[in-house]
């Protein structure tokens, strides 16, 4: 008997508190009206420790401080699960916007559709989640078809038209393949027989691309072109290139992504790393707070928000960067100028 | 069909071979009706192996089991167990969570109409069988909260649920009391008086001429003897099993002791020593007896350093040693060898070399890199003195036998030119014939002028072995004698006095 | 024991008895094997490319090997290679000396062996759960350091030679690694310290009982083995030509596992850096074999699993072949 009773009280205590929670939720929303600045946004991010994530944030950070918007940051550290408790504790805490970088594209369907019942708007960045009102995130394939675009202007203009190709791949992320494929892509309108010579898989990592391209540049050290599906791939490459008595000047190197500094102080060198597939990390930053302030006033948006991407080289890319030190700069009015595709050529 | 003969159980040339090893050779074998027969030899001469195959689990490669007459074969322990042959192993089979009742009637649970179980009957049968047997116990008791003693009876009362007519004991009374060995006696004579045969093999001697009517000896997988007991001695069982003749297990050549080497002034530790004080002379064999948790090797370890203490001193030639600093008792000239030499005592993965001169490689050092010849030839000089069998110096310890192992340990100690040596158990697990040769061994220790103490808990090599003799109970001192004055009832009464 | 007479072996038996020889013939075996497929691994370049690739992995197994004598595991050595790398890179650029920051490397080493040691011997925590514990500790801790990779500001000639240069025909890091491996050669099989390292894996307890100093004794291991993973974080550093906070990803598990094959045993007590040499060298190869022959990359991981596995089956074959030599 006193076991029935106590689980009675259990049950009737988590009506009770269900009830107040659901109740005290309502009234504040409406207050936030249209036309208005969202006050306090918050963004679950999931990988906050890599280069790429930290320019995304400053991108953020820059454009919230511009329109006055309280910005509350919070890494998941990679785990579904805590993104999960994460998007509660932001809606519990009434923010105005979340935007949501997800762990796993599955995972984070609860969270799109919870936000969607609480009515709190929600942007996604990165990867495509079932369900979701819009997503900003660059495109992998036009992205790299820039980059091929440019590297084959290149060889033709100074490498004698012929190019045969390393690439350094991530086979597990779709994003990666689109971004081969379309370099390849891209370097055929230019250069209609170039040879993709070796596709390796460098797991986005530098010493791991390092050992890969070592073996196959043994197995055919014939390549006068390498790609990288990240700059770590790309100048884990290079380094192999080097380390096996190759002609660096018959080589050209692009690398995507410019997540960091490396790329720069590359081809600040004067080597053969000649083109950057550049996606503009804080421009990703920037344009997610753009589109929480629309959101939030119940403009509609596009599916998918394209962010810039363009193909900086040696002689253009201080028109987009500056760099001081370690610290680098991004011109807003040259990146934000830049023409971006309606849709992906490929998803 | 009656038992031909008068015998319960033959066994008629029944061979088993491991590749590469014929375990049992052509055995011929015979148990009366109400008889107590033993079983002895030397570890590997092939009685477990019969054991095995008589409790189903090993099949035998030829010959033939007749029980009660009548061959049979044997495909698994249920088997054996049904036929009526009951063997309890050293692993006693119970299951500790279950009563006493449940693990009697284990494979037969008296049912009620079929489908409950009649725990009334159960426990009411139980109660009876165990009574038969001297056991006064409550039947639902749980098999963990009993001693090793009352286990094994249990395992008997298991054998008459099943009316077993065939009881083989393996060992039973490597880990008993000397009172709960003759409960256990007590118990086999009643097994016996109800027409039971019962196989019991064991090590010690004393037990085959104080229980048993036959004794059969097994040598290199063969039966080499059957011999009533009261027609036979010692001596010849002994000659039987070694295939030589013994004259003395307790060769003592030593004598007259020099002055007090080791001192042991109030040790105590935590757990069980109390206060313990003795001193141990120069060339003198002090042996130390207790029963089970008595302390002896609570002292030992306590006295190397291996344990902490919380209280006490020790001291080597009036030098005070660190308690509780294994590597500084090692380095001031104090040795031991542990009661389980194979935990504690061999690196099994090294060579018989490498394990003699494991505590005295400085001695064949050169800036920190190791003499290999000056090694080997030291090590030979040892292997020859004490008859190590060892196909080579590089061989492994770890295939060793029990007994050469042994002779390793003690290689090591005294190449190692020690002033106190502290052995724990140095004879247990070992048959006979490297038993005689140990105690050469510790006779010679003694003659070089260490000084020796010998934990022991077999009371005949403790008079046999010792100058003096101490004997603990309770973590105490209680006894002392000298080796004229010694007899097994004083050490005994003295073993028991205080005990917790 | 049941046996007493001499025991039969199979041919089979007695040959695996000498685990190196075995190890050697699947060596030579597979690298036929990929020589029929192409012609081009045994040209120069690719012999001395596999060489100098595994070099970095040897010197580390060098040090885990003498770990695993002891009856200990180190798990922290891939996030060790990217610290020093990272370390080593930065001093270099802000002292402009290529000795300081290899020494700030090596000592970032030998500060980590220490505490791993301590960790082990005081604290009595398995060395397992503790280096597991330090290989998180590291990983996050350098990103602290170093949120980005350390690029080379100091172009300095001597630090490039370190992982790219030639002494003649000879990749330094390869001559790195036989000066290293010759040296613990000679200690572990000729070294009192050396004899200490087996009895203290082998039998904790009886080389106390010996006079041997066996925490003492474990905290050097540990310190020594932290000091070659630096070794060769400082090779990798210098090969990729920046410190990167996300390197040596695996590589503990992949030096382990070289180790293991090679004949040394997880339990401790046994082991011998010619086992530990040929199996890194065996899945070295196997990883290059699949490149050149032009196969799918992800069948480098499953191959080098079968190839383990039957290795470990072969050794548990082999200690029941000498199991039956058993003399009373």
């Amino acid at each position: 008997m006193k076991r029935k009773l106590t689980v009675l009280a259990v049950v009737l205590l988590a009506l009770l508190f269900t009830a107040s929670v659901a109740f005290a939720g309502g009234g504040e929303e409406k207050a936030a009206a249209a036309g208005r600045i969202p006050k306090r946004v918050g963004w679950i991010g999931n990988y906050m420790m890599h280069e790429w994530y930290q320019n995304v944030q400053k991108g953020m950070k820059a454009r919230a401080e511009e329109l006055g918007i309280e910005l509350v940051i919070l890494d998941s550290n990679q785990d579904m699960a805590r993104q999960v408790s994460l998007a509660e504790d932001l809606i519990a805490k009434n923010v105005d916007v979340i935007i949501l970088t997800p762990a796993q594209q599955e995972g984070a369907v609860p969270i799109v559709k919870k936000a969607k019942a609480e009515g709190v708007p929600l942007v996604i960045e990165a990867s495509a989640v079932e369900g979701m009102i819009t997503m900003v995130a660059i495109c992998d394939y036009d992205c790299g078809y820039k980059g091929g675009v440019e590297t084959g202007k290149y060889v033709k203009a100074s490498l004698g038209g012929k190019a045969r190709v390393l690439a350094v791949d991530l086979p597990m992320l779709r994003p990666c393949i689109l971004r081969v494929d379309g370099f390849m892509d891209g370097l055929k309108t230019i250069i209609p027989d170039a040879v993709l010579v070796h596709r390796i898989d460098g797991q986005g990592l530098k010493d791991q691309a390092l050992q890969v391209a070592t073996d196959a540049l043994t197995a055919d050290p014939n390549v006068n072109v390498i790609y990288g599906c990240n700059d770590d791939s790309a100048l884990g490459a290079l380094q192999a290139y080097r380390a096996a008595g190759l002609d660096e000047k018959k080589l050209v190197v692009c690398g995507t992504g410019g997540e960091g500094n490396a790329f720069i102080h590359a081809m600040q060198e004067g080597g053969p790393y000649k083109v950057e597939a550049a996606m503009f990390p804080e421009a990703v930053g920037y344009e997610c707070i753009n589109m929480a302030v629309k959101l939030h006033n119940g403009e509609s948006v596009p599916e998918h928000y394209v962010t810039p991407t363009f193909a900086l080289t040696t002689e253009n890319w201080n028109k987009y960067y500056s760099l001081s030190g370690e610290v680098r700069t991004i011109n807003w009015d040259a990146v934000n100028a830049i023409p971006r595709e309606p849709q992906c050529g490929k998803y | 069909m009656n038992e031909t003969n008068g015998y319960i159980l033959e066994v008629k040339k029944v061979s088993k071979e491991f590749p590469g090893v014929q375990a049992l050779d052509a055995v011929d074998l015979s148990l009366r009706r109400g008889e107590v027969q033993a079983l002895v030899g030397e570890n590997g001469a092939g009685k477990s192996t019969l054991i095995k195959i008589l409790a189903g689990v090993y099949r035998k490669d030829g010959g033939e089991v007749l029980f009660e007459g009548r061959p049979i074969e044997l495909h698994s322990s249920s088997d054996s167990l049904h036929l009526g042959i009951k063997v309890v192993f050293q692993e006693l089979a119970l299951i500790p969570y279950m009563s006493v009742a449940e693990n009697v009637f284990l494979e037969s649970f008296p049912l009620k109409g079929n489908r409950t179980i009649d725990w009334k009957t159960m426990n009411g049968e139980t109660g009876k069988i165990l009574r038969s047997v001297g056991l006064d116990l409550n039947p639902s008791t749980p098999i963990h909260n009993l001693t090793v003693s009352q286990q094994q009876m249990v395992e008997i009362g298991r054998a008459l649920s099943h009316e077993a007519r065939v009881v083989i004991m393996d060992e039973p009374t490597s880990a008993l009391t000397p009172n709960e060995i003759q409960s256990l006696f007590e118990a086999i004579r009643r097994l016996k008086a109800m027409g039971i045969g019962v196989l019991y093999v064991t090590h010690k001697l004393e037990e085959v001429f104080e229980l048993c009517d036959r004794v059969t000896v097994f040598r290199d997988g063969k039966l080499i003897s059957t011999r009533e007991v009261a027609e036979t001695n010692t001596d010849q069982v002994v000659t039987d099993m070694v295939g030589r003749s013994i004259t003395t297990l307790f060769p003592r050549t030593h004598s007259g002791k020099g002055e007090a080497v080791l001192e042991v002034r109030k040790l105590s530790t935590e757990k069980k020593l109390r206060e313990v004080s003795f001193e141990v002379c120069a060339g003198e064999v002090v042996g130390v007896f207790g029963l089970l948790g008595a302390g002896r090797t609570e002292l030992a370890k306590a006295i190397f350093g291996l344990d902490p203490a919380t209280g006490g001193e020790v001291s080597v030639r009036d030098q005070r040693l660190k308690l509780g600093s294994a590597v500084q008792s090692a380095r001031s000239g104090v040795g031991l060898l542990t009661e389980d030499r194979k935990e504690e005592g061999l690196v099994l993965q090294m060579s018989v070399t490498q394990n003699i001169t494991l505590p005295s490689l400085k001695e064949f050092a050169t800036m920190g890199f190791i003499r290999r010849r000056d090694e080997q030839e030291r090590s030979q000089e040892f292997v020859n003195r004490f008859s190590i069998k060892t196909p080579s110096l590089r061989h492994k310890v770890e295939y060793l036998s029990g007994g050469n192992q042994q002779k390793v340990l003690l290689a090591r100690w005294l190449m190692k030119k020690l002033q106190v040596i502290i052995l724990d158990e140095p004879t247990r697990g070992i048959d006979v014939g490297a038993k005689a040769e140990i105690h050469k061994l510790v006779d010679e220790l003694a003659r070089e002028g260490l000084a020796v103490l010998v934990m022991t808990s077999e009371m005949p090599e403790l008079l046999g072995v010792s100058d003096r003799i101490l004997v603990m109970s309770g973590g105490r001192i209680t006894g002392e004698f000298d080796k004229d004055e010694a007899t097994q009832e004083k050490v005994l009464a003295a073993a028991i006095v205080g005990g917790e | 024991m049941e046996a007493t007479a001499k025991p039969k072996q199979s041919l089979f038996g007695r040959l695996i008895l000498f685990n190196e020889i075995m190890l050697v013939g699947v060596l030579l075996i597979i690298s036929v094997l990929i020589s029929i497929g192409t012609p081009r691994f045994y040209s120069t370049t690719n012999i001395l490319n596999i060489l100098r690739d595994s070099s970095m992995a040897v010197i580390a197994g060098i040090g885990m090997t003498m770990l695993l004598i002891t009856g200990e595991v180190d798990l922290s050595i891939g996030s060790l290679v990217a610290f020093v790398g990272v370390v080593t890179m930065d001093i270099t650029n802000k002292t402009g000396s290529v000795l300081l920051g290899v020494l700030a490397g090596l000592g970032l080493g030998a500060a980590t062996g220490l505490i791993n040691g301590l960790v082990r011997t005081k604290l009595k925590v398995n060395s397992l759960i503790g280096t597991i514990a330090m290989m998180m500790i590291l990983r996050g801790s350098v990103y602290l350091y170093k949120i980005e990779a350390v690029q080379n500001y100091h172009g300095l000639n001597a630090f490039f030679q370190i992982g790219n240069g030639y002494v003649g025909f000879m990749p330094i890091p390869l001559l790195i690694m036989i000066v290293l491996y010759v040296i613990f050669l000679f200690v572990i099989n000729r070294s009192v310290l050396g004899r200490s390292l087996y009895a203290t894996g082998g039998n904790y307890t009886a080389a106390k009982i010996s006079g041997i100093n066996v925490d003492g004794l474990k905290i050097l291991t540990f310190v020594m083995n932290s000091i070659l993973a630096a070794v060769a974080g400082v090779i990798l550093v210098s090969r990729m030509n920046s410190g990167q906070p996300n390197a040596g990803q695996g590589f503990e598990l992949s030096v382990i596992a070289g180790v293991i094959l090679g004949g040394t045993s997880l339990g401790g007590g046994e082991g011998t850096l010619i086992g530990t040499l040929i199996g890194i060298l065996i899945l070295r190869v196997i990883n290059n074999g699949i490149i050149l022959l032009r196969w799918n990359q992800d069948l480098q991981i499953v191959i080098s699993g079968i190839v383990i596995i039957l290795a470990v089956y072969i050794d548990n074959r082999r200690k029941i072949a000498r199991s039956k030599i058993i003399t009373t």
